[in-house]
C-alpha cells in the first residue's frame, strides 16, 4: 500500500513530512497532534465509523470537511484540526455518543483507560441536550476471561477487525441494525474463540473487559513494566501492571517489541502462575524420609558436598544436568560455567536429548542457512508456506504477523500438513500428506522444480549426487508414499515458484520429528532455490539462548565444539541413568517426567539416580524425587534476557519482588560455586550479561543498559557463510517399523493454544479455559468408532494409556488424531515408546 | 409485428402489480375460456405497462387490427370479452381503455393510448417494451430492436471501448439511482485502471418506500438491462457482472435469471460475445433485505458475502471496489437507457432532456393520486404537469398538500414548488432530491410531522449502525419527532432538530445518513407551523396523530341518533337516544369506535 515518496503537508501550521501512502491521521500522530478519533488504529483496516476525527482540509484554495482516518495525505495540503466549525461538529458527534453510552464511569473498570473519556474531555463536552437512551443489555459472562457489556459499546469496530484480520477468528461481528446494532456473536451464542484478548486490547471503552482483573485497580494506580513473555519462542513484549507489589494484569503496547501489541491467550492471561499456590517458596532437603524446609546455607552445603563426593567417588561423568529452555541467558551461562569448571560436561536440554543435531548443532550443520529469520523480513516474502506447521495454534503471534502481511500484500499461502490445519480467514492451496513422508514430499516438490541433477529421479541417500547408483525415488513413488497426487505436487511447485521468495515455516511437528534434520535440510534447499527463507519453530522462550550459552554436551558458548566428545553416544542420558551410571542429576527448571517422550521410562531411570537436585518454581513430578529442592523465581521476579526465534536478545525486567525466598538460578550457581570452591564474582545479573557479551560473539555489545541491542537481530557468525546445497536423506519413517494392526491411528502430540511447558498448568485462568487433555478426531473416524464430541475416551498405545476429552473436528483426517501435551495428570508423552518414530494408538469410550 | 402475425394474441399483465390486482385468476380464466370456445390464440404473459390503477390489464391483438387494451378486467368479464372480440372482432367497449393504433385497421370509437390524458405528455422511451412484449421471450426483445446496439458496437461498427465511453459522456446520461452521477465519467475513470479482473454491477436493490420503477423494468424488459450491462462492461473492460437484486422481487429475479440463461445460450453472454473478442458473464445476486445495501460499497460487501456496511472512500469503487478490483455500479434504469440511446442516436436522445442531463426519467406515482402507477417523462417537466396532468390530481376532491420525492432520502415539496422543473439540481436546491424516482403525493389529510416521523423511523431502522451520526442521530431525531406527535414536544426541539439534522447530513459516512434527515428538514422548511401546532396547541391539524385525538361531540351536527353509545367498549359514551351524548374522559380508551360509528361526522 505504501509508496515510498515522502511528502510534506501542513497541520495546524506545523509542517509534517510523511510517507505518501499514509493518512492524515498518521501525520497527526507523527506531529504529536491529538485527534479525538475513536475507531482508528494504524494496524487495522480503516473503519471510518466514529466520525470524530473530522478535520478541515484546504487544497488548491478549497476547504472541505474530511475525516483524517480515511483521507490520504497529498502534497501541499493544509489541515486544520481545531477550527470553530470542526469543534462544533465534533461536539455534536460526542453528544450523540454520550446519549447512547451509559455514563457509568464510577462502576466501570475501564475508567481512566478510556478513549471516550479522553475524547469527551478534549472536546469540552458538558451535559448534552439529548436525553440519554440506555440499552439495558445484560452483562455477558460466558467464558473465563472476556466479559462483554454491549451497553458501553460505541461501535468503533476495532474488535471486529482485529478478531478477523489479525487473529483470523472472526468470532465477533456486527449484529442487528440501526440503534440496536451490536458487536457480538450471532444469536448471542457464547463466545467461542482463541481467547487471545485482542478485543479487550483494542476496545476504547469498557465494553470488553478482562474478567480476571476486574476491580483490582484503576489505570492510574498501576506501575507498568515492559518485559518479555515467558511462554513460546516468538518473544512478545508484555506490559506487566502491578499495584502495590501485586501482579494484576498484562497489557500490551503496539509501539514496543516485535509483536506490535498482539498477544495470545497464554501471554495475556497466563501470568497468574506467579502467585499460584503451587509455587515453591522455601528450599527443602530430603531428610527423615521426607522433604523438609531448610535454610539456604543448609541446602547449598548439602548439594555442594554431594556433588563433590560424587565426582570424587565416581568421576565427573557420573553427574549430569538437565536444564530447561525457559531459563534466561544469564542463568544458562552461569550454570554451564559452574558445571564445566568442575569438569562436568553432560549438560542437556530436553530438546537436545530428543534431537541433538537440530539444536546445538544447527549452525555447524546449516551454516548461513540456519533456520532463523528476522520478523521484519516477513513483509518482503513472496509467499508463505506452512510445512507441518499449525501456526495459529503453535505461534499465534507469528500467525498474526503473517495475516497482516497477507492482508496488505495479498500474497499466496501454501499449507502442507498431515492434518487439515486451518489458517483463517485466508484461502490457501493445501496438500495433505501422510505423516512420516515429509522428505519424500519436499524432494518431489524439488524434482518438479528441477533442483536436482536429474529431473526424473533422485538419489535418496544423496539427492544432489547422481541418481541410479543407490536406491532412487521418482514422482510416482513420492506420490504413493506421501499420499499426495502428482498433480497436486506439481500445482504447488508451480505456485511456489511463480510467487517466489517463499518463507517456509516448519512447525512443532517437524521439530519433534525423528527425521527433523533431514526435513529442515530439505526445506532449506527448497527455500534457498526459490530465494526464500526457513523458520523452524522453537518451543520455548529461550530455546535459542540456552543453546547459544552452551547448554549442550557437544558445544560450548558461541557453538565452540567440545573436544573429545562423542557426538552420537550409543546410549542416551536416561538409559545411562537406568543403568545406574548417573549418581547425581541436576534438573534445572524443568520436569522431564511430564515433558519428555516416554515419561514412564524417564521416571524409572530417574529413580535409579541416587541424588537428584531440583531447581524449580513449582512442585512437580521431578521435585518429588529430589533430595534437595531449590525454589526458583519466575521470569517476572528478576532481570535477565531471552533470545527469541529470530535470534533477537531481549531484556526481561523484574516486575515484582520474588515470592517467598525464591532466587534466580545465576544466584544459586554463584553460591553453589562458593561452596564448591569456584568463585564467580557477579554482583548482579548485569555482570553476567557483560561476561556473556565477551564470551558469545553474537551477543557482542549486549548489556542490560544497552536497550537498543534488542532492536536488531543478533548476528550469528555462522560456521560457514556459504549458501550451498544441504545434503539430506529421503526416508519415510514408517518404513522402519511394523505397522501394528491393533493400533491403527497415527497420533500427533503437540501443544494446544492454551498450554505450553511447565508454566501454563499453574495458571488458574488458562486451566479454566482448557482444564484437561483433549484428543482431536475427524468426523469420519468418530462415526466409525461410534464416538461423539465431548465423550470421555481412553487413548491407548502399546506403551500406555491416558484418559482424555474427545473433540470431533475437521482438522483431523481419517486415521490421524491430535493429542495435547503438558498435562501432568494425563501426560500424552507417556504413550510414546522411545524406540518408535510414529505413535500409533486406539481410541475407545472410557 | 402485425404482418407476421397469423393468430390472435392475448396479453395479460402479469407483473407484480397485476398479480396483486388478481391477474393470475384472470389469466387462468382466459386460458379456460379460450379452450372452452376453441379459439386458436396465443396467450402471453407480459408485465406492467405503468397504469397500475387500471390493473388487471388485458390486451387483445387480432391479426391485421390494432392492439386493444382492456382495463380492470375481472374473471367474470373474460368470457364476454373473448367471445365478442375474438369471435367477431368487436371490442367490448365498456371495458376498453385504449388501443395502440398502428396506422391500418384501427377501431372506431376507441382512443389511442397516447391520446389518453395521462399518456399525452409521457415519453415511453425506456419503458417502451414494458407491458407490451413478453419479457420471457428473447425473440420479441430482438424483434423490437433489442441487442441491436450491442451488435452495432461489437460487430457491425466495431466501436472501441473509448467510443462507447465518449458516447455515454456526450449523452449526459446521469445515474438514475438517485445521485445523478455522470455515467460516462464513471466509466472512463474505471477504464483508466488496469487490473486482472474488473466488475460491472447493476444496482437492483430498489428499497425506497413508494419506488417500483426498477421492478417494472426488470419484470417487463429484463433484456434491456442485460444489454446495457454488456455494453457498459465492454466499455470498462469488465470480466464479470453481478445484478444485485433484492430478494423481495422474486418475479424480477426469476425473469432475470431466465434472460441471462437465454443470453448465454445465444452467445450474447459468455466467452467471445457474438463472435467478438469480448467475454463477460453476469450473475444475479439476491439481497437479504437491507436498505443500506443499495449503497454502492455496502452492496459490494454484500456480494462478497460480508455484512452490508458502507466503507469510507477513497478509494472509489472505480479504483478498488468489489474484491478490491475496479468496479462500476449503475442503476437498472441507467443501464436500460444505454442501448436505447445508442439506437436512436445522440441528437435525438439529447433532445429529451435538459442542458445538464439527457433522456427521460421514470417515476413511480403513488399516494393520494388518481392515476397511481409508473410514468416516464423527459427530464425537466414540471411537478404540476406530472401530478395533475399525468397523475390526474388528487382524488375525492381533496386538496394537494405536498409531494414526497425521493423517498426517505428526499424531501416534501409544497404547492409553491409545483412549478419547479424536475431535474437533479432544482430538486436538490428545493430541499428534495430526484432519488430513485418515487413520488408519494399527500393530500390535506396527511400530517407532515407524522410523515417526517415515518421516514425517520425507516432510516433509523435501516441504518447499518456503523457511523455515529446515523446510528444514534437518527434515533435521537426519531424520538424527538415521536414526542412531538404525542404532544410532548418542546418549542426548542425544532431548532435542535434542525441543527442535529444538518450535522447528521454533513457528518455521516454514506448516502443513507447524508440524506436521512432531508424529509424532516424539508417539512420543517415548508410546514413549520404544523410542528408548532403540535407542540404549542397539542393539536394535530389533520387528526393523524392518534395520541392527540381528543374526542368531543359537535352538538350542532349531532342528530342524537345514539349510534355511538352502544358500541363503546368501556361505557365512556354516556347518554340515551334523544340527547347529545357525553364522553367520560376517565373511561375513554381512544379506540376510535364512536368516530367510525358516527354517520354524521359529529365526533372528532
Amino acid at each position: 500500500m505504501s509508496n515510498n515518496n515522502m511528502i510534506t503537508i501542513t497541520i495546524d501550521g506545523t509542517e509534517v513530512t510523511i510517507d505518501g501512502g499514509k493518512k492524515i491521521y498518521d501525520a497527526c500522530i507523527q506531529a504529536g497532534i491529538y485527534l479525538p478519533g475513536l475507531c482508528y488504529d494504524p494496524k487495522l483496516t480503516r473503519f471510518g465509523g466514529c466520525r470524530m476525527c473530522v478535520v478541515d482540509v484546504t487544497s488548491r484554495g478549497r476547504t472541505r470537511t474530511k475525516w483524517a482516518c480515511c483521507e490520504p495525505v497529498k502534497e501541499g495540503i493544509n489541515v486544520s484540526t481545531n477550527s470553530e466549525e470542526i469543534r462544533k461538529k465534533r461536539k455534536v458527534i460526542m453528544e450523540f455518543l454520550l446519549a447512547a453510552h451509559p455514563l457509568d464511569c464510577p462502576t466501570c473498570n475501564a475508567s481512566g483507560d478510556c478513549s471516550l473519556q479522553d475524547a469527551a474531555y478534549f472536546v469540552e463536552q458538558k451535559r448534552g441536550r439529548i436525553p440519554i437512551k440506555r440499552r439495558n443489555e445484560p452483562l455477558l459472562i460466558d467464558n473465563p476471561v472476556i466479559e462483554r457489556d454491549y451497553n458501553k459499546c460505541i461501535m468503533c469496530g476495532k474488535c471486529v477487525s482485529i478478531c478477523d484480520e489479525i487473529q483470523g477468528n472472526g468470532a465477533i461481528g456486527f449484529q442487528k441494525r440501526g440503534y440496536w446494532t451490536e458487536v457480538g456473536t450471532p444469536f448471542r451464542i457464547p463466545l467461542k474463540c482463541d481467547f487471545c484478548g485482542q478485543c479487550l486490547h483494542v476496545c476504547p471503552v469498557g465494553s470488553f473487559q478482562d474478567h480476571t482483573e476486574l476491580y483490582k485497580g484503576h489505570a492510574w494506580e498501576y506501575e507498568t513494566t515492559s518485559t518479555i513473555c515467558p511462554y513460546c519462542s516468538v518473544g512478545c513484549t508484555v506490559v506487566a501492571n502491578v499495584k502495590k507489589g501485586s501482579f494484576v494484569k498484562i497489557t500490551s503496547n503496539d509501539l514496543i517489541g516485535v509483536n506490535n501489541g498482539n498477544l495470545c491467550a497464554k501471554g495475556r492471561f497466563g501470568h497468574d502462575f506467579v502467585q499460584a499456590e503451587s509455587r515453591l517458596t522455601q528450599p527443602a532437603v530430603y531428610k527423615h524420609s521426607k522433604q523438609e524446609d531448610c535454610t539456604w546455607s543448609e541446602i547449598l552445603e548439602i548439594t555442594a558436598n554431594n556433588i563433590k563426593k560424587t565426582i570424587q567417588d565416581y568421576g565427573p561423568d557420573s553427574v549430569a544436568v538437565i536444564a530447561s529452555e525457559t531459563m534466561t541467558n544469564e542463568d544458562a551461562f552461569t550454570l554451564q560455567k559452574l558445571f564445566r569448571s568442575i569438569g562436568i560436561n553432560n549438560l542437556q536440554t530436553l530438546s537436545n536429548l530428543n534431537n541433538p543435531e537440530l539444536n546445538s548443532g544447527i549452525f555447524e550443520k546449516f551454516g548461513a542457512l540456519a533456520p532463523l529469520l528476522d520478523y521484519n523480513e516477513l513483509s518482503s516474502a513472496g509467499s508463505f508456506f506452512f510445512f507441518g506447521c499449525d501456526a495459529s495454534k503453535e505461534n499465534p503471534v507469528i500467525a498474526n504477523m503473517v495475516r497482516v502481511v497477507m492482508r496488505d500484500k495479498k500474497i499466496p499461502l501454501y499449507i502442507a500438513n498431515c492434518r487439515n490445519t486451518e489458517f483463517t480467514p485466508h484461502e490457501e492451496e493445501r496438500i495433505l500428506y501422510k505423516y512420516g513422508s515429509e522428505t519424500h514430499l519436499l524432494a518431489a516438490l524439488m524434482l518438479k522444480l528441477s533442483v536436482f541433477p536429474n529431473s526424473e529421479m533422485v538419489n535418496v541417500e544423496n539427492p544432489f549426487g547422481s541418481p541410479g547408483t543407490t536406491p532412487s525415488m521418482n514422482m510416482p513413488t513420492a506420490a504413493d508414499i506421501s499420499g499426495v497426487s502428482e498433480e497436486e505436487i506439481a500445482d504447488m511447485a508451480k505456485g511456489l515458484s511463480g510467487a517466489g521468495k517463499p518463507v517456509i515455516f516448519l512447525g512443532k511437528e517437524i521439530h519433534d520429528h525423528k527425521r527433523s534434520t533431514d526435513i529442515v535440510a530439505a526445506a532449506t534447499n527448497l527455500a534457498n532455490f526459490l530465494g526464500g527463507r526457513v523458520i523452524l519453530y522453537r518451543e520455548y522462550c529461550n530455546s535459542q539462548g540456552v543453546n547459544d550459552m552452551g547448554i549442550s554436551p557437544t558445544h560450548l558458548p558461541n557453538y565452540k565444539k567440545v573436544q573429545d566428545v562423542d557426538l552420537a553416544p550409543a546410549i542416551d542420558l536416561f538409559e545411562k541413568m537406568k543403568l545406574g551410571k548417573i549418581k547425581t542429576l541436576v534438573v534445572a527448571d524443568c520436569d522431564p517426567i511430564t515433558h519428555f517422550n516416554d515419561g514412564k521410562f524417564v521416571q524409572e531411570a530417574m529413580s535409579q539416580t541416587e541424588f537428584i537436585v531440583a531447581l524449580s518454581s513449582f512442585a512437580t513430578s521431578t521435585t518429588k524425587l529430589a533430595k534437595t529442592v531449590f525454589p526458583l523465581t519466575t521470569s517476572y521476579e528478576r532481570d535477565g534476557s531471552f533470545t527469541n526465534n529470530e535470534g533477537r536478545v531481549q531484556l526481561i525486567r523484574k516486575v515484582i519482588e520474588p515470592i517467598g525466598s525464591s532466587r534466580p538460578i545465576w544466584e544459586i550457581m554463584k553460591d553453589l560455586g562458593s561452596n564448591l570452591g569456584i568463585e564467580m564474582s557477579y554482583n548482579n545479573c548485569e555482570d553476567v550479561a557483560n561476561e556473556i557479551s565477551q564470551a558469545v560473539e553474537a551477543y557482542r555489545g549486549f548489556s542490560h543498559k544497552n536497550i537498543a541491542f534488542g532492536s536488531q537481530v543478533a548476528k550469528y557468525k555462522a560456521m560457514s557463510d556459504e549458501k550451498h546445497s544441504l545434503n539430506f536423506t529421503i526416508k519415510n519413517v514408517e518404513q522402519t517399523e511394523q505397522i501394528d494392526v491393533k493400533f491403527p491411528i497415527t497420533a500427533i502430540i503437540g501443544n494446544s493454544l492454551y498450554h505450553l511447558g511447565a508454566l501454563s498448568r499453574h495458571s488458574k485462568t488458562l486451566n479454566n479455559i482448557e482444564p484437561r487433555v483433549s484428543v482431536e478426531l475427524g468426523p469420519d473416524d468418530a462415526k466409525n468408532l461410534e464416538l461423539n464430541d465431548g465423550d470421555e475416551v481412553t487413548v491407548k498405545s502399546k506403551h500406555g494409556a491416558i484418559k482424555a476429552l474427545l473433540k470431533v473436528d475437521n482438522r483431523s483426517p481419517i486415521g490421524v488424531v491430535f493429542i495435547t501435551k503438558n498435562f501432568e495428570v494425563a501426560p500424552a508423552l507417556h504413550l510414546i515408546d522411545r524406540n518408535d518414530s510414529v505413535l500409533k494408538v486406539t481410541i475407545a469410550k472410557s | 409485428m402485425s404482418q407476421l402475425q397469423t393468430k390472435p394474441k392475448i396479453f395479460v399483465g402479469l407483473g407484480t402489480c397485476g398479480i396483486a390486482a388478481g391477474a393470475q385468476a384472470v389469466y387462468e380464466e382466459i386460458k379456460a375460456q379460450v379452450e372452452k370456445h376453441c379459439f386458436e390464440v396465443t396467450v402471453i404473459e407480459t408485465a406492467c405497462v405503468g397504469m397500475c390503477y387500471h390493473e388487471v390489464l388485458v390486451d387483445i391483438h387480432m391479426p391485421g387490427s390494432s392492439r386493444v387494451i382492456y382495463k380492470q378486467v375481472k374473471p367474470d368479464d373474460v368470457e364476454k370479452i373473448i367471445v365478442d372480440h375474438l369471435g367477431s372482432n368487436r371490442p367490448v367497449l365498456g371495458k376498453v381503455l385504449a388501443q395502440w393504433k398502428d396506422g391500418e385497421n384501427n377501431y372506431e370509437g376507441i382512443k389511442d393510448y397516447y391520446e389518453l390524458n395521462q399518456n399525452k405528455n409521457q415519453n415511453r422511451f425506456v419503458l417502451q417494451n414494458c407491458g407490451i412484449i413478453n419479457p420471457d421471450s428473447l425473440d420479441e426483445y430482438i424483434f423490437n430492436g433489442g441487442y441491436k446496439a450491442l451488435r452495432k458496437i461489437l460487430i457491425e461498427e466495431k466501436w472501441p471501448p473509448e467510443q462507447v465511453i465518449k458516447f455515454a459522456e456526450e449523452s449526459k446520461l446521469r445515474g438514475r439511482g438517485g445521485g445523478g452521477f455522470d455515467t460516462g465519467w464513471k466509466w472512463s475513470e474505471c477504464a483508466k485502471h488496469s487490473a486482472d479482473e474488473k466488475f460491472i454491477l447493476c444496482n437492483a436493490d430498489e428499497g425506497d418506500p413508494g419506488a417500483f420503477m426498477d421492478r417494472a423494468l426488470l419484470e417487463g424488459d429484463p433484456h434491456a438491462v442485460v444489454e446495457g450491462m454488456i455494453i457498459g462492461g465492454y466499455a470498462i473492460g469488465a470480466t464479470f457482472g453481478y445484478i444485485y437484486c433484492r430478494a423481495e422481487y422474486p418475479l424480477a429475479v426469476k425473469r432475470l435469471n431466465h434472460s441471462l440463461e437465454q443470453a448465454r445460450s445465444s452467445n450474447l453472454l459468455g466467452s467471445h460475445i457474438l463472435g467478438s473478442g469480448y467475454s463477460l458473464d453476469i450473475k444475479v445476486k439476491e439481497g437479504a433485505g437491507a436498505f443500506v445495501c443499495g449503497e454502492s460499497t455496502a452492496l459490494q460487501y454484500s456480494i462478497e458475502g460480508k455484512r452490508g456496511m458502507p466503507r469510507p472512500r477513497p478509494p472509489q469503487s472505480v479504483e478498488a471496489g468489489l474484491w478490491d478490483k475496479p468496479t462500476v455500479l449503475n442503476n437498472v434504469e441507467t443501464f436500460a437507457n444505454v442501448p436505447r440511446a445508442i439506437n436512436i442516436g445522440l441528437d435525438k436522445y439529447l433532445s429529451f432532456g435538459t442542458e445538464k442531463s439527457g433522456g427521460t426519467k421514470i417515476f413511480a406515482l403513488s399516494g393520494a393520486i388518481k392515476n397511481a402507477g409508473l410514468i416516464e417523462v423527459p427530464i425537466g417537466m414540471t411537478l404540476r404537469e406530472v401530478i395533475f396532468d399525468i397523475g390526474g390530481g388528487i382524488p375525492k376532491k381533496k386538496k394537494f398538500k405536498a409531494v414526497a420525492i425521493g423517498g426517505p432520502s428526499g424531501g416534501c415539496l409544497p404547492e409553491e414548488c409545483l412549478d419547479l422543473p424536475i431535474d437533479f439540481e432544482t430538486l436538490t436546491d428545493a430541499g428534495a432530491m430526484m432519488g430513485s424516482g418515487s413520488m408519494v403525493v399527500c393530500d390535506e389529510t396527511t400530517c407532515m410531522v407524522e410523515l417526517s416521523r415515518f421516514f425517520m423511523e425507516f432510516c433509523a431502522e435501516e441504518s447499518c449502525g456503523k457511523c455515529t451520526p446515523c446510528r444514534v442521530g437518527n434515533t435521537v431525531l426519531l424520538e424527538m419527532l415521536t414526542r412531538i406527535t404525542r404532544g410532548e414536544g418542546k418549542l426548542e426541539d425544532i431548532s435542535l432538530m434542525e441543527e442535529l439534522g444538518e450535522q447528521i447530513m454533513s457528518m455521516s459516512l454514506c448516502g443513507l445518513g447524508k440524506s436521512s434527515p432531508a424529509p424532516m428538514l424539508s417539512a420543517l422548511r415548508y410546514f413549520r407551523e404544523e410542528f408548532e401546532q403540535h407542540i404549542i396547541d397539542k393539536v394535530c391539524p389533520t387528526s393523524s396523530c392518534t395520541s392527540l385525538y381528543r374526542y368531543e361531540i359537535l352538538p350542532e351536527v349531532c342528530t342524537k341518533c345514539g349510534a355511538c353509545i352502544k358500541p363503546c367498549p368501556t361505557g365512556a359514551m354516556m347518554g340515551s337516544k334523544k340527547e347529545i351524548p357525553y364522553i367520560n374522559k376517565d373511561l375513554c380508551i381512544e379506540c376510535d369506535v364512536c368516530y367510525e360509528k358516527c354517520n354524521f361526522v359529529a365526533i372528532r
